[in-house]
C-alpha cells in the first residue's frame, strides 16, 4: 500500500512537472518524459490498483458493506446445522473472510472476470438505481460449484444418498438444493436463532 | 503565446498541460479511492481509471503528431 502511494506520488509529480513546463516533451528525451508522465507512470499505477480494488472486492466485508445483503450476512449465523450457508461458514469449511465470494464465484476460467462485471454492475444499482425488492440468482445454483470441493471427499462418496445420485449430481439432472433445500431463507430470519452477532 | 511563438506550438503547449492535469487529477483520486477501498470506490476507480489511462494516452498520441 505504501509502496504504491509513493509510486502514485511520483507519478503525480511527473504530471504536474510536464504541465508546468510543456516544453520539457521536446526533443527524444523529451518525449520518454511526456511518454511517462503521460502513459508509463499511470499504467504503472493504475494496475496495482486494480488489483488492490478487485482482491478487495472478493472480501465478505465488501460484500456485505452493502445494507441489500446484510440479511444474506446474518443468515451465516443461524443457529442451525442444517443451513447451508450457516454450516459453511461457522465450521470454517470456507473462508470466512470470502465466504459470499467463494460460494457464488462459478470456478470457471472467465468465473472471476463474470463476477467483477456483475458486482460493477451491482454497485452502479445500489448507488444510482434501485435495488430490486427481493434478490435473485442469475441462473440456477450450478453443482458445480457444490462439487469443486465435496466430490472426492469422503464425506460427500461415503452418503448412499449421493452414491445413487452421483451420475445426476454430475451433470447437473439433480440439484444439490434438491434436498440441501435450506439457504439464506432471509424471509424467515426472524424465527431463527443465532449462533452470535455479525461482526464483518 | 507570448507574442513571440508560433501561435500553433503554443496551442500544443496548452494541450499537453491540460492532459498532463488530468492525468495528475485523475491519478490523485485513484489513490483515494485505494485509501477508501469501499464499493463506491470500486466504481469510482474503474471510472478514474479509464479517464486517466485515456487522457495520458490521448495526450501522448497528441504529443507525437507535433
Amino acid at each position: 500500500m505504501t509502496a504504491l502511494l509513493s509510486l502514485g506520488g511520483v507519478a503525480i509529480a511527473a504530471a504536474l512537472i510536464l504541465a508546468a513546463n510543456p516544453a520539457l516533451s521536446k526533443g527524444r528525451a523529451g518525449l520518454i518524459m511526456a511518454f511517462m508522465a503521460l502513459v508509463g507512470f499511470p499504467l504503472l499505477v493504475t494496475l496495482p490498483v486494480a488489483g488492490r480494488h478487485l482482491h478487495q472486492s472478493k472480501s465478505t466485508k465488501f460484500c456485505l458493506s452493502c445494507h441489500e445483503m446484510e440479511d444474506y450476512g446474518r443468515s451465516l449465523l443461524i443457529d442451525d446445522p442444517e443451513f447451508l450457508p450457516a454450516v459453511h461458514y461457522q465450521n470454517r469449511l470456507i473462508d470466512r473472510d470470502h465466504a459470499c465470494y467463494t460460494c457464488h464465484t462459478s470456478y470457471t476460467m472467465h468465473g472471476d472476470l463474470n463476477a467483477k462485471l456483475k458486482g460493477l454492475k451491482h454497485v452502479w444499482v445500489h448507488y444510482l438505481g434501485e435495488s430490486p425488492g427481493s434478490i435473485e440468482l442469475y441462473e440456477p445454483y450450478d453443482n458445480r460449484e457444490c462439487l469443486h470441493c465435496h466430490a472426492g471427499a469422503r464425506s460427500f462418496e461415503d452418503n448412499e444418498d449421493h452414491q445413487d445420485e452421483s451420475e445426476a449430481l454430475a451433470s447437473g439432472e439433480t440439484s444439490c438444493l434438491d434436498c440441501h433445500d435450506l439457504v439464506h431463507q432471509v424471509d424467515d430470519l426472524g424465527d431463527e436463532d443465532f449462533w452470535r452477532e455479525l461482526r464483518p | 503565446m507570448n507574442g513571440s511563438g508560433d501561435p500553433s506550438r503554443a496551442t500544443h503547449g496548452g494541450a499537453v498541460r491540460l492532459f498532463a492535469l488530468l492525468v495528475a487529477a485523475g491519478l490523485a483520486l485513484e489513490l483515494m479511492t485505494l485509501i477508501l477501498l469501499h464499493p463506491v470506490a470500486f466504481l469510482s476507480f474503474v471510472l478514474f481509471g479509464v479517464l486517466t489511462v485515456g487522457a495520458g494516452i490521448w495526450g501522448f498520441a497528441r504529443l507525437r503528431r507535433h
